[in-house]
């Protein structure tokens, strides 16, 4: 393949209909700017300004359409853009970090993909972004640029090393458990409280001579209702988005597919894996479920660019096996150096004394405005000092060879591992009072998307923090 | 003072240092630097301070918020002057070894920072004017995901040691 050529025509529709919104808005303050005369009044005045802008801004994709080539060919993309201004870009094998394939309901039913390609650079937005190519086009460029692609060149297909997917009832079992309702359950809380500011207060009156004697318990109902209701719809949003979740190993790199609706591809590198997170959330703890995640390098700061998800559920005691299988890279430690036991008060400390003071004012503040049941803000005090125990007790790390473990709990339970050779910087903090009892606050840096990130161990003995700092230290 | 509190007070005095520290100390200039500065927010905070004990009958506030102010400045005004500076000089250390280098920094939370050869990505020097006035720059180290700083180096120094890290920092090809 030689020839520069275009993306499909249709791009013009896509991203004409992609700025419909934003130009109803435009469309808005121009019928209101104009005279009222013109054009038949407001109604007049507006679609004449959509339609107006509805063909500027079809011109003007068309127009980018017109201009927009790419080419790939020997292990490079070549792009040629731009109306006016010329562009031009290439793009080697070896420099392409990731390639990702995207396609929303629209591209879906049409046929058509998103293909980005993204190098190790630091920006936010994507190398090359092809948003539409057909889907066989945009299949042969990511076998083109993969190694994969050299292969072929020479007749050979290269087959995945391991895959594992996520099928049946364990996407569902993931999906029950994400806890995901809980942020949905608090919005369609505090949404319905609104709601019922704006009943007029008649109509509840009414209602609630109907229902005497019972309030609570209806009030107790609606919640409970909600609760379910949220629990259920974050269960199937979440079994549509990772539905047929596969993750597949091939000899330098992961490809991880999922989506019904919206079906993603992603490629991740091995060199731009820096960590892997052993998540277990507070639903999931319980059942012996975790979610793997991973700290990648480069790729984009948008939501949907980022990798975090390896595999979205996974028995505890599977997770051996699959890095194994999938990651040999990686493995979970088989013993741990924990906090000291004097590390407990300070851990007590840090999660109770910020609660009470919490509770303090909310106490006061029910108090000063005759809030009925203030005193319920007392029940938070319980679950403070139990956090920080826990937290206490899953401090820790291990280090086995090159590769370092920490386990800590924040609401869940994470282990985080680390190679050395992708901690970016190690440092040991220690304020006053650890100093008095020799304890250090352990924080390894290193490279995520879009911007580095810490992971901070506190409180750890001081020569065990300092025989992290050995293993860390080259001499 | 019998030696038996002495030894108290030693045994407080070694848990407080870092083990271990790093070799070389900044410059003691720049506690004249900090100082200076230091000086100069604590004039800004004691203006403050003056001006609402000043408008105190205005804004017929209770006597004793104008008093605490005051106070509140005055004790920010040695901490600033006096405490910070030398704690901060006190602790300040670095040590640039041939494969690693380590800072130490901190005033009341002392953090030590190990950060290996070959993951330093940019070495860059910068120098404020209080700082050039007394020829001091301050070097800043970065990796891909954090910067550390070693501040107030006299300029020749900085310089040396920014080429000297440039040459360490030897960019491998394998790593992000």
């Amino acid at each position: 393949m030689s020839e520069y050529r275009r993306q499909h025509p249709l791009l013009v529709l896509l991203d004409t209909g992609r700025g419909l919104i934003s130009n109803i808005g435009v469309a808005l303050v121009i019928a209101v700017s104009l005279p009222s005369s013109t054009f038949g009044g407001f109604v007049g005045a507006f679609i004449v300004a959509l339609l107006a802008l509805f063909a500027l801004s079809i011109v003007y994709n068309g127009l980018r359409w017109r201009f927009f080539f790419y080419r790939y060919e020997e292990g490079m993309v070549h792009i040629r853009q731009g109306i006016l201004f010329k562009r031009e870009r290439t793009i080697r094998r070896e420099r392409v970090q990731s390639i990702n394939v995207y396609a929303n309901v629209v591209q879906q039913a049409l046929g058509l993909r998103t293909l980005q390609i993204k190098t190790a650079g630091v920006g936010v937005d994507a190398e090359v972004n092809l948003r539409a190519v057909s889907k066989e086009e945009a299949e042969r460029i990511r076998q083109h640029l993969n190694k994969e692609g050299e292969a072929r060149e020479g007749g050979l297909e290269e087959v995945a090393k391991a895959l594992r997917a996520l099928q049946g009832r364990d996407l569902w079992l993931a999906g029950l458990t994400s806890g995901r309702f809980m942020a949905l359950f608090s919005v369609a809380a505090v949404a319905l409280s609104q709601v019922i500011d704006y009943i007029p207060q008649t109509l509840i009156d009414q209602a609630l001579a109907r229902i005497t004697g019972v309030p609570l318990l209806l009030g107790l109902g609606i919640v409970l209702a909600l609760f379910f209701a949220t629990w259920a719809l974050s269960t199937v949003v979440f079994a549509l988005q990772f539905a047929n979740f596969t993750v597949r190993r091939f000899e330098d790199r992961l490809e991880l597919d999922w989506g019904v609706i919206k079906r993603s591809h992603v490629t991740v590198r091995l060199h731009r894996l820096q960590a892997v997170v052993v998540q277990q959330g507070l639903l999931r703890q319980p059942l012996g479920l975790c979610t793997l995640l991973v700290e990648v390098a480069g790729g984009g700061a948008k939501e949907h660019e980022k990798v975090s998800v390896l595999y979205p559920m996974l028995r505890m005691r599977e997770v051996e096996g699959f890095l194994r299988d999938l990651l040999p890279e990686y493995r979970l430690p088989s013993g741990a150096t924990r906090a000291p036991e004097r590390a407990r008060r300070r851990y007590l400390f840090r999660s109770t004394v910020p609660m009470a003071l919490l509770v303090a004012v909310l106490l006061v503040a029910s108090y000063h405005w005759n809030v009925p049941y203030g005193g319920a803000a007392l029940l938070l005090l319980v679950p403070a000092p139990l956090l920080g125990r826990s937290r206490h007790s899953n401090a820790k790390f291990s280090i086995d060879g090159d590769q370092l473990t920490i386990g800590f709990r924040s609401l869940g339970l994470y282990q985080v591992l680390i190679g050395r050779e992708h901690v970016q910087s190690l440092s040991l903090l220690a304020n006053p009072f650890q100093r008095l009892g020799r304890l250090r606050t352990l924080s390894i840096s290193l490279l995520s998307s879009p911007a580095g990130k810490a992971y901070a161990l506190k409180d750890l003995d001081a020569s065990d923090a300092w025989a992290v700092r050995e293993w860390y230290s080259m001499g | 003072m019998t030696p038996r509190s002495e030894e108290v007070l030693e045994n407080i005095r070694e848990r407080l240092r870092m083990e271990n520290e790093p070799r070389e100390r900044i410059d003691p200039r720049a506690r004249k630097v900090w100082t200076i500065s230091g000086a100069m927010g604590a004039a800004v905070v004691m203006a403050i301070a003056l001006a609402y004990w000043f408008a105190i009958p205005a804004l017929d506030a209770p006597a004793w918020t104008g008093w605490l102010a005051l106070a509140l400045a005055l004790g920010y005004a040695v901490w600033g002057i006096y405490m910070a500076p030398l704690l901060r000089t006190r602790f300040w250390r670095y040590e640039v070894r041939e494969k690693e280098m380590e800072i130490q920094h901190g005033i009341l939370v002392i953090k030590r920072h190990l950060i290996p050869m070959v993951r330093v990505q940019f070495v860059d020097t910068e120098y404020g004017p209080l700082m050039r006035y007394f020829g001091l720059t301050t070097l800043y180290v970065s990796t891909a995901a954090t910067r550390f700083a070693i501040p107030a180096l006299p300029k020749e120094r900085a310089e040396a040691l920014r080429g000297e890290i440039a040459t360490l920092a030897r960019v491998s090809e394998e790593d992000v």
